[in-house]
């Protein structure tokens, strides 16, 4: 399974995208990262393109320290994943002001608090489950990585503060 | 010290141990000048070979005081990225794809596990048998075939498919 990893995050947080993908290549999942070493004036680039359409879905992750730049470009790379028909989900972090996608796709979550984004990550999940009947395994990969990721914000912050 | 993606020139390499001993047998491992920049050593992957048989040790000591400057010991690595690897890989193949991800540099590893996981993050990866052809590619050797025998010798596993496959890429057959 290939996920593209959309992601606005602050420069504590920046180590988070390549964490995780050690992680889920673990269980053999490919998290898909963009380039994130410029950030492009107008649209995406081809590189960009190509892996969100070669991509099975596509998980946004976007923290309070995003620059803004970068909140726009995630929200570029969800246009175009909706445009694919990608099945998304969206880890945003209470207090992010985005409206990029519909709000049953987002997750809201609060790094000092473990259960704050249980809620709407269930109601995401069922929501991806209703428009895609077939797409059950890839949906428990879905939901587990997104698990996964909270738990690296959780112990970046936790990292953060012994240093 | 974390490299730009566009890179002019060689690429940068990371190697794990086991394959850079396997050059040394063969003893090529001084043409590596000829399509890298440099390779770079974690400290796990520099422990492990100065653990290796007695041979082989110093041999690998020689190569490292002879090209210094182009094998360079280098800490570079995320810590976390590094120990969620060894959880079930061998500190030296974790601490190479660790660095390779973090330096965006090619992988030379032959272990299928570390190979298997470093394909799966999507970075760049080169085993013995392609490093062989890219050296004819570069002239550094006439023929591939020699070195191929040779690793059979070294109990290196090397499928007749594969074996075919490298002697075709490198137009031997």
């Amino acid at each position: 399974m290939n996920v593209f990893l959309s992601y606005a995050v602050g420069e504590l947080d920046a180590p988070i995208a390549a964490r995780l993908r050690a992680v889920a290549a673990a269980y053999e999942i490919s998290i898909v990262l963009p380039d994130r070493s410029y950030v492009p004036n107008n649209g995406l680039s081809q590189d960009t393109n190509a892996k969100i359409m070669q991509s099975d879905a596509v998980l946004a992750l976007i923290t309070r320290t995003a620059q803004l730049e970068l909140l726009n470009v995630v929200n570029l790379e969800l246009r175009l994943a909706s445009q694919f028909y990608k099945p998304i989900m969206a880890l945003i972090e209470q207090g992010v002001p985005f409206q990029g996608i519909p709000e049953n796709q987002i997750v809201y979550f609060d790094r000092f608090n473990p259960t704050a984004h249980e809620e709407s990550l269930i109601r995401a999940l069922n929501q991806l489950q209703a428009e895609r009947q077939q797409w059950k395994n890839n949906l428990t990969a879905l939901g587990w990585i997104a698990g996964i990721t909270l738990g690296l914000i959780a112990l970046s912050e936790w990292i953060g503060d012994k240093k | 010290m974390v490299r730009s993606p566009v890179q002019r020139g060689l690429p940068y390499a990371v190697t794990d141990n086991t394959l850079l001993s396997r050059l040394v047998d063969l003893q090529i491992a001084q043409f590596l000048p000829l399509l890298f920049k440099q390779i770079l050593i974690p400290p796990e992957v520099k422990r492990e070979a100065y653990k290796a048989p007695h041979k082989g040790k110093r041999r690998l000591m020689k190569l490292f005081g002879e090209m210094t400057g182009f094998f360079t010991e280098c800490n570079e690595a995320d810590d976390l990225v590094k120990e969620y690897l060894k959880a079930d890989l061998h500190d030296g193949e974790a601490a190479a794809i660790a660095q390779a991800d973090i330096t965006q540099s090619v992988l030379l590893i032959d272990e299928k596990k570390g190979y298997d996981r470093a394909r799966t993050m999507q970075l760049t990866i080169v085993r013995t048998g392609r490093l062989l052809v890219m050296l004819k590619e570069v002239t550094a050797i006439s023929e591939v075939r020699p070195y191929l025998e040779r690793l059979k010798v070294l109990d290196f596993r090397l499928t007749t498919e594969l074996f075919n496959q490298l002697l075709a890429e490198a137009g031997e057959e």
